[in-house]
């Protein structure tokens, strides 16, 4: 039994392993088919061998940008509410409700994204803006990233010791001064880390960003406007791969396992950020 | 010192103020009653320790008295208290302002994870009656010189309390709570978490701060209720057969001396001399 499962987990860190090393291997074959000055342009367009790097990193860097902004005040405040101020009753069908949100496919919320939020709040806020643009997934990669956000900052607020909160009630503080002056300060740590995590998931997100900013094609102009068609990392990885008029293969086939290296160093990074301050929750109590 | 023989155990024989009058109190978690019925008087800068077995709602009763209670969202409870006249539970008062007059200290230590200075100074902070610089100083040090602490923190204000032994941080509470400047503050089991040396230095903190304030306090431990309180009230378990459940009951009150040598009730001695509990 026990060499059994020891078996196994050797095998996903094997399997783990293999991934990061042909991921580096590719990137490696890649950069070495390439002229280094291909990697500074005007576009990112595999087929024309065209592969300016700042175009998907700004426009990672946008789209996650605006997910924060729309993600962070709301995920905070379902936290903050559902920990502090819900009856048990209430908090007992909410946090499911908040979790079945978690589970839409992110497909659809892009679909979403380019047909209502486009047209309904992108347009509306800027009314020369495209069909597809970078605002559209920004917003929709935030609506997606709430959930994450919201239930990793919950769990913050509720490791703060209750014995706390009394404290701060016996000495005359309302509710509200209680939470921004003890559980919020208290649970710091942890709600770093649900903006680290939500950060991580928001660059990682592929299929709102392939739907609504209009980077499935492939090709790509850099911009620095949020009113702009664009790509991110991941979306440019996925219109490398999909089948379309202009068809990747070789060295533009390659440049997916770049990207791909470089959004595995990205989210590594962010992640071990997140989990110092996660563990820094755990030592204090 | 209160003579050992009373003519009637139901009035206090004292011509302090009375700050509480409990009468008929009863406090229910959703259907369950966890006191019934009790009534008592406090009177001012004196020490009350309420004793008696677990679940006989001592600690339900202290913490009627700055309306802790109303933070659990079942609870309930009937009858009146009054507070130097005035009902506690009218639907005019404030709990809020209720708590900055009526400190309380917890069974376990519980400073907050900030430095031993705003410890003391969240009270006058949030309430914000005392001006930041000098005024809040001195009040700190006050506070930390009347709960036997400045001494041994003054070098290190900004240092996290957290960093202390449990004695120094229950003394820290201490601070924190009459830094508020209360009326009374109550305790509950205040040294259950602390070792012999620790609790020896919080008692007779304890006997320093009746002075200026009126004390209420729950122990587990009969010799500390005896050692260091003026009045005793002992409370019991009561099962109530019809409804299947257990209830707390104010058995009898009294200067402590009788009710440690002499008590009226025969389940007050049995628990006493150790025969119940």
């Amino acid at each position: 039994m026990r060499n059994g499962l020891r078996t196994t987990a050797l095998f996903s860190l094997l399997v783990s392993t293999l991934i990061v090393l042909s991921l580096l291997f590719e990137a490696v074959t890649f950069l070495n088919g390439i002229k280094i000055s291909w990697l500074w342009g005007d576009q990112w367009a595999p087929p024309f061998n065209e592969y300016d790097l700042k175009t998907p990193l700004v426009g990672s860097l946008i789209v996650t940008g605006i997910a924060m902004v729309v993600a962070v005040p709301i995920g905070l405040a379902s936290a903050i509410y559902l920990s502090e101020y819900a009856k048990p009753i209430t908090r007992k069908w909410l946090k499911p409700v908040l979790e079945i949100l978690a589970g839409i496919p992110s497909v659809v919320l892009g679909f979403f994204a380019l047909r209502w939020i486009t047209p309904n709040i992108v347009q509306q806020i800027n009314p020369q803006a495209p069909g597809f643009t970078l605002a559209a997934a920004g917003i929709g990669v935030g609506i997606l990233t709430i959930p994450l956000i919201a239930s990793v900052s919950e769990d913050a607020l509720s490791a703060v010791p209750n014995s706390l909160r009394e404290a701060s009630s016996g000495l005359g503080a309302k509710r509200v001064t209680t939470t921004i002056k003890i559980t919020i300060p208290a649970a710091i740590s942890g709600l770093v880390a649900a903006f680290i995590i939500g950060i991580s998931r928001a660059i990682g997100e592929t299929m709102v960003v392939f739907l609504a900013a209009g980077g499935g094609g492939n090709q790509a102009q850099f911009t620095t406007s949020a009113f702009d068609s664009g790509t991110v990392v991941t979306a440019a990885m996925a219109a490398t791969t999909a089948p379309s008029d202009r068809l990747s293969e070789g060295v533009a086939l390659q440049s997916l396992y770049f990207l791909g290296l470089l959004l595995f160093i990205i989210t590594l990074l962010l992640n071990l950020i997140a989990d110092r301050f996660v563990r820094r929750v755990r030592i204090i109590y | 010192m209160e003579p050992l023989t009373q003519p009637n155990e139901k009035t206090i024989a004292t011509t302090r103020p009375k700050i509480f009058e409990v009468t008929n109190l009863n406090v229910y978690y959703s259907d369950f009653r966890a006191i019934r019925d009790v009534s008592l008087n406090v009177a001012a800068n004196e020490i009350t320790a309420f004793i008696g077995p677990s679940g006989c709602g001592k600690t339900t009763m202290l913490r009627s008295f700055n309306r802790m209670n109303d933070l659990i969202p079942t609870a309930k409870i009937t009858g009146t208290l009054l507070y130097r006249g005035a009902d506690l539970y009218n639907k005019t008062v404030d709990p809020v302002e209720v708590r900055r007059r009526i400190g309380m200290v917890f069974q376990k230590p519980n400073p907050f994870p900030k430095s031993i200075y705003d410890n003391v100074a969240y009270g006058p902070r949030i309430s914000g009656k005392v001006k930041k610089g000098t005024e809040m100083d001195d009040l700190v040090e006050s506070s930390l010189r009347k709960a036997a602490l400045w001494e041994e923190v003054k070098d290190r204000l900004k240092s996290s309390a957290l960093g202390m032994s449990g004695g120094q941080q229950q003394r820290l509470c201490i601070a924190r709570a009459i830094a508020t400047n209360p009326d009374v503050v109550l305790m509950d089991e205040p040294c259950s978490a602390l070792d012999p040396i620790a609790t020896g230095k919080i008692e007779e903190l304890m006997s320093q701060l009746k002075r200026e304030y009126t004390i209420l306090i729950v122990t587990h431990n009969m010799q500390q209720a005896a050692r260091v309180s003026d009045r005793t009230a002992f409370f019991s378990v009561e099962v109530e057969e019809e409804h299947d459940s257990r209830t707390g009951v104010l058995v009898e009150e009294g200067p402590t001396e009788k009710i440690f040598s002499n008590p009226n009730d025969q389940r007050t001695e049995n628990y006493i001399t150790g025969r119940f509990g």
